[in-house]
């Protein structure tokens, strides 16, 4: 009991939110605060000296003026809070990022109102911006950027939902924070060539291996398959999907080894095997990955590009802290 | 014709427009006491920006701007003999007002612009407290805020930080008309109250100011002289 009361009157709600929470997250009277903004502390000084020459030539429309712009700024305080108020933020939805660059999540924004929210900025510490409008009982998507700096599984930063609307006399914001994770990326290195002479291409030995250059012979769909190979016309008769296979010489298993890595640490080394997976997916190679405790056998589609940057995301991850 | 054209043009802010309008609003009374080429020169001034916001023209840069201020201020001390006081200062603060349109930057140039504009509306009331002025400022006023209403809204795009508009719905500035009179009739049942009740506080306050001190003891002392120093009021002296 005492500590729920605790929990409630806690200054620290105010500047860092009330920490990560169950999405959908409900912008409720407690959770919006609002301020005067620099322009409002000068508006309230204007004010107070169109108030004093008031007094001193005894003006009644001097008065009159200064009361109604008072009382106006007044209104306006309920004006941005509403804009605000009742506003519903699912949960985001999070796409893989790397490291050190701007990532972009996307967090559904519901509008319960029959009410067009203007101006809304959404942006997290780093205060890289993004604004729009939210018209009136609808459900859109706000785009927020940030930059993540570690990789690993990274909980989603917590962000700033705020308004000036309508005349910037006041700031209403809210402070959102998910508990969600997001899967970061080591930063690619800047390297440009693949290891290809200590491959471990077995020399001599031409075997025939799935490559693009030459039609080989079909074989039932796996998910990952490109698009481009997947036989059409035998789908439209079988109804199930077949993939063109195509075999090449040229192209062999192309092993990316964490001890061939040529950079020092941890972090460098996994750093060079972001970027040597980026080169060989962009090659259309058959690659695979050898990490100290994880290997991943030779493939080539999105979905194993994914996978093994996984394994390097997540790599030593418990000993990091 | 060509005008109606241009106002179509994606370019163009209205809002600009309508801060201009408020602007002369605010002015047009003033025009009654000012000089004559005072007036004339902020009418220039303000048809000027109101032409360049519809790229019929350019706007002067700095170092011209500069010699304009220098020209204004001597224009006035040659007409005033002085740039202080209630004339030649409302005169001063309202051609510097006008130049002022020429150096819009930010989001934060426009806010003071309608500032000032609104403190410009208090001075025209020295002037002149007649009703078709005082209609007229609340015209303006109407004008001012749906201005500063639209420059909120798209003030991202004034102070040129890039933003990712995912359902921008660009309210037209009808809307913010609305919104302004809206809020502007809000407001004016708070002001009459306080326009009834600040009289009362002024004669309970202002009216008496020697009601304000007299708490403190040693000036009881000399209030009441006739009441007995020995009794009570001699514990509390060292503290008057």
């Amino acid at each position: 009991m005492l500590s729920a009361l605790k929990a409630k009157f806690n200054l620290q709600r105010f500047f860092i939110g009330e920490g990560a929470k169950h999405a959908p997250y409900l912008l409720t009277q407690r959770r919006v605060y609002i301020l005067p903004t620099k322009q409002g502390l000068a508006f309230a000084l204007l004010l107070f000296i169109m108030l004093l020459g008031s007094i001193n030539y005894n003006n009644s429309l001097g008065y009159f003026l200064t009361f109604l712009l008072a009382s106006l700024s007044v209104v306006t305080i309920f004006h941005t809070y509403n804009n605000l108020l009742k506003l519903s933020f699912g949960p985001a939805i999070c796409k893989p990022a790397f490291a050190s660059e701007e990532a972009h999540f996307i967090v559904q924004v519901n509008n319960l109102n029959q009410q067009t929210r203007f101006s809304i900025d959404a942006f997290t510490p780093q205060g890289l911006l993004s604004v729009s409008d939210i018209t009136e009982n609808s459900i859109t998507t706000l785009t927020i950027k940030h930059c993540f700096h570690k990789r690993g599984l990274i909980p989603l930063p917590r962000f700033t939902i705020e308004s000036r609307f309508p005349f910037g006399l006041f700031r209403a914001w809210a402070l959102v924070e998910f508990d969600q994770t997001q899967l970061v990326y080591p930063r690619p290195s800047s390297d440009t060539v693949l290891p290809l002479k200590s491959s471990g291409l077995s020399e001599g030995k031409k075997q025939l291996e799935t490559g693009s250059d030459d039609f080989k012979g079909l074989r039932s769909y796996t998910e990952g398959d490109p698009l481009q190979h997947i036989h059409w016309k035998s789908f439209a008769r079988h109804l199930t999907l077949q993939t063109k296979e195509f075999s090449s010489t040229t192209s062999d298993e192309l092993w990316l080894n964490w001890s061939e890595t040529t950079a020092t640490g941890i972090e460098s080394k996994l750093s060079q095997l972001t970027r040597w997976l980026l080169l060989a997916d962009q090659a259309n190679l058959n690659y695979g990955l050898r990490l100290p405790g994880v290997i991943i056998q030779p493939n080539r589609n999105k979905h194993h590009l994914d996978s093994c940057l996984k394994q390097l995301a997540l790599f030593n991850v418990n000993e990091q802290g | 014709m060509i005008l109606l054209n241009k106002l179509q043009n994606q370019n163009v802010q209205p809002a600009a427009l309508i801060l201009l309008l408020g602007l002369f609003l605010v002015l047009l009374p003033h025009f009654l006491h000012l000089p004559l080429w005072l007036s004339l020169v902020m009418i220039v001034l303000i048809f000027w920006r109101g032409a360049y916001e519809l790229q019929l023209c350019q706007i002067p840069n700095k170092t011209i701007l500069f010699l304009f201020t220098i020209m204004l201020l001597t224009g006035i001390v040659f007409s005033y003999h002085t740039l202080i006081g209630r004339n030649a200062g409302s005169a001063m603060l309202l051609g510097l007002l006008c130049l002022k349109l020429f150096e819009i930057k930010s989001f934060r140039d426009i806010a003071v612009i309608i500032n000032l504009a609104l403190f410009s509306i208090v001075i025209n009331f020295l002037f002149n407290q007649s009703i078709p002025v005082a209609f007229t400022m609340l015209l303006a006023l109407v004008f001012l805020f749906t201005a500063l209403i639209s420059f909120q809204h798209d003030y991202k795009k004034l102070t040129k930080i890039n933003p990712i508009p995912l359902k921008l719905v660009r309210a037209n500035e009808k809307q913010h008309f609305k919104l302004a009179f809206k809020m502007l009739s809000q407001a004016i049942p708070f002001a009459i109250v306080l326009f009834i009740f600040f009289p009362v506080l002024m004669a309970l306050y202002g009216g008496c100011p020697k009601m304000l001190f007299q708490a403190k003891p040693g000036y009881l002392i000399k209030c009441h002289p006739d009441v007995s120093v020995n009794s009570v009021i001699i514990p509390l002296l060292p503290f008057g």
